[in-house]
């Protein structure tokens, strides 16, 4: 139990995930809470939960049948995976106060005697809860509307009275004819909480939404909610400030594509969720078929939900790619399920895979593509179905892998119309590069929580050797793939080519320069030396000159024998 | 033949349909009825166990045959004429044994 604590209305808890978020806590306690539906819409499955889940934690609840014998009651909810037996007539009862065939109106009545013995059984048992269900067929009997208004009053004043909770569950008509308006439309006005819950065709197929429409004394968020009836019960699609308290694995699982395993640090985290989008034959499949290819080979079970193709189909295309899946199919390790997305619920594709899941216990989930969903029923219900099964596959520590059909085809257009991609731990987006006439395949990991991972655009290539990864060109700012990317890779080598040649030419050019220069340096020393020696003798010559010229002189002064000329300095 | 009617307290449609069911059985001098009041005010589990969604309501059961009339018994009609036919029925059983 917990307290309202915006209003200090006590509030009790239903239980049912998704609803006590909507109700800020649950239902008023010691308060009438009004379930309107039509025929089929879930009010007898979410009080009987309500009261189910109190009865598990120990807190009494009774439940008084005007429609439905208490047998029937429990048949419907029979399918559901709850241990009623648990709890049947130790903490849940079940009373009938069935408007039987023997009943005649004789006259002006009131409920005081019905009123009587559900007091009665509210004290024997404890019970806290009480359940009224199907309470339009007694005011149905009732007859008139006043009656029915004044005994309804008694009600609530009984419920007052005896500080139980009580839910009264009431069909109501079509919500626009006014049909109920006319005949119990003052219904609402005496309840403390209103809860309307639709079954209404969307895209073909039925949805089930659930609104607050009156919350007395306390704020209600008023919204539309999708809520899906599958084997655990009710569960309303309602998010907002859910806590997520997953255990967390650090294991990885290969993707089957080993340099894609490189680029995610190793693999996929188990356990966690994988969002593969894009457009039609960008080979999301194929993706899915590695993984799976991979877990069964580390002799692991996978489970693969198809909606596009038959199991056959989908074994014989990869088989194309050098993926084979048919002997693991074979022995049991793979079981491929393919499924038709349009004309059923999601909420039935969500129960058929819980039951699959359930039977065949798999480490892996591929569902390809999740986007089916949203053809059965709508985005919202996609989406909370898609949630819930990945809720439900990682408590189980189920690695999921979806695939996603992306419509819009434009390059930059990465988000999906579901928000899968939000709730999705790793999301990888192949798309289609086209470039000079060619379609060539392109993956980007556009998040992967936990996991450091490469931001590059690699191109995606299928062959029969199996998927694997290849680097792009990138070239000006331009990433090219394919016949573009091997064409410029070819032109790069050419220039490199005619650069090497050029380079050489150049080089021997300069050394023949240098060789040449060196050649004239050894000609222009010689040359030196030359005039060097030259200049030698030039020197030699005429110191030879010299001297003989003073002994001339000399020799001839002596045979004159002249005295010395002073002039001269002799 | 076993006439039980059960009434909340004193509540005014309680009353109204004890006042008609008791001049109809003073009409028939408590001739081969068995005749019983039961306040479910009182005597909740009397209500449970019938298995009551309203009060006043008459329940005429004769072996086997039960018949319930939900209401303050303002339209004698119903009630009386079962009521009577049970007991037409009844004594020509017993008159043909004895």
């Amino acid at each position: 139990m917990s307290e309202g604590a915006h209003t200090g209305i006590d509030k009790l808890p239903t239980g049912i995930e998704g609803l006590d978020l909507l109700l800020r806590g649950g239902l008023p306690a010691r308060r009438l809470t009004l379930l309107l539906g039509s025929a089929g819409a879930g009010k007898s499955v979410i009080s009987l939960q309500t009261l189910y889940n109190a009865a598990r934690a120990g807190t009494p609840g009774l439940v008084v049948c005007f429609e439905e014998t208490p047998q029937e009651i429990l048949e419907n909810v029979g399918d559901f995976d709850w241990d009623l037996g648990s709890c049947l007539d130790r903490t849940l009862h079940l009373m009938e106060a069935h408007v039987g065939d023997d009943f005649f109106a004789a006259g002006d009545f009131d409920i005081s005697g019905l009123l009587a013995a559900v007091a009665s059984k509210v004290e024997a048992t404890g019970a806290r809860w009480v359940v009224f269900d199907g309470l339009d067929a007694l005011l149905r009997a009732l007859g008139g509307h006043r009656a029915g208004l004044r005994e309804l009053l008694r009600l609530r004043r009984w419920i007052a009275e005896r500080r139980v909770a009580a839910i009264v569950t009431a069909k109501s008509g079509e919500p626009d004819s006014g049909a109920y308006g006319s005949e119990f439309g003052f219904l609402p006005f005496v309840a403390d909480c209103v809860v309307r819950l639709t079954y209404d065709p969307v895209e073909d197929v039925f949805v089930r939404s659930i609104r607050v429409s009156k919350h007395r004394g306390g704020p209600s968020a008023g919204a539309q909610v999708p809520f899906v009836i599958d084997g655990r019960g009710v569960t309303v699609a309602y998010r907002e400030g859910r806590r997520l308290d997953h255990q967390v694995s650090e294991t990885r699982v290969s993707t089957g594509i080993s340099r894609l395993d490189h680029l995610i640090g190793g693999g996929y985290l188990r356990a966690s969720s994988v969002l593969v989008s894009g457009s039609p034959g960008t080979a999301k499949t194929t993706l899915a078929a590695a993984l799976a290819h991979a877990a069964c080979a580390r002799g692991e079970k996978a489970l693969f939900i198809s909606f596009d193709e038959s199991g056959a189909q989908i074994v014989r295309n990869m088989r194309s790619v050098g993926i084979e899946l048919d002997g693991y199919q074979a022995s049991g390790l793979l079981r491929l399920e393919g499924f038709r997305a349009h004309g059923i619920s999601a909420e039935d594709h969500l129960l058929e895979i819980e039951a699959l899941i359930q039977a065949h216990e798999p480490a892996l989930l591929l569902v390809d593509p999740v986007s089916a969903l949203a053809k059965a029923g709508g985005h919202r219900l996609a989406a909370a179905v898609t949630e819930r099964l990945l809720d439900r596959a990682k408590s189980l520590g189920i690695t999921v892998l979806m695939t996603s059909l992306l419509e819009d085809l434009a390059p930059d257009h990465e988000g999906t119309a579901s928000h899968v991609s939000t709730i999705a731990d790793t999301w990888i987006a192949l798309s289609y590069n086209v470039h000079a006439g060619e379609r060539n395949r392109a993956l980007t990991i556009i998040k992967a929580r936990g996991t450091e991972h490469s931001n590059q655009v690699r191109e995606l290539r299928l062959s029969a050797q199996g998927p694997t990864l290849t680097d792009v060109y990138t070239a000006g700012g331009e990433v090219l793939m394919g016949t573009a990317r091997i064409e410029r890779e070819v032109q790069a080598q050419r220039e490199h080519q005619r650069r090497e040649t050029e380079y050489g030419a150049q080089l021997s050019r300069e050394a023949a320069e240098i060789d040449e220069m060196q050649e004239r340096i050894k000609v222009l020393t010689r040359e030196l030396e030359a005039r060097r020696r030259r200049m030698e003798a030039v020197r030699a010559d005429y110191t030879e000159h010299e001297r003989s010229r003073e002994d001339e002189v000399s020799r001839v002064r002596r045979a004159r024998d002249a005295d010395p000329d002073p002039a001269r300095g002799e | 033949m076993k006439v039980s009617l059960y009434v909340a307290g004193d509540a005014p449609t309680s009353r109204a349909a004890r006042q008609a069911l008791e001049a109809l059985l003073d009409e028939l001098r408590g001739v081969c009825v068995n005749y019983e009041l039961v306040d479910v005010l009182l005597h909740p589990e009397r209500a449970l166990k019938a298995g009551l969604l309203a009060t006043p309501t008459l329940i005429v059961d004769a072996g086997g045959r039960s018949r319930r009339f939900v209401g303050d018994l303002a339209n004698r009609g119903d009630f009386a004429e079962t009521i009577k036919a049970f007991c037409d029925q009844q004594r020509d059983a017993t008159q043909t044994r004895g």
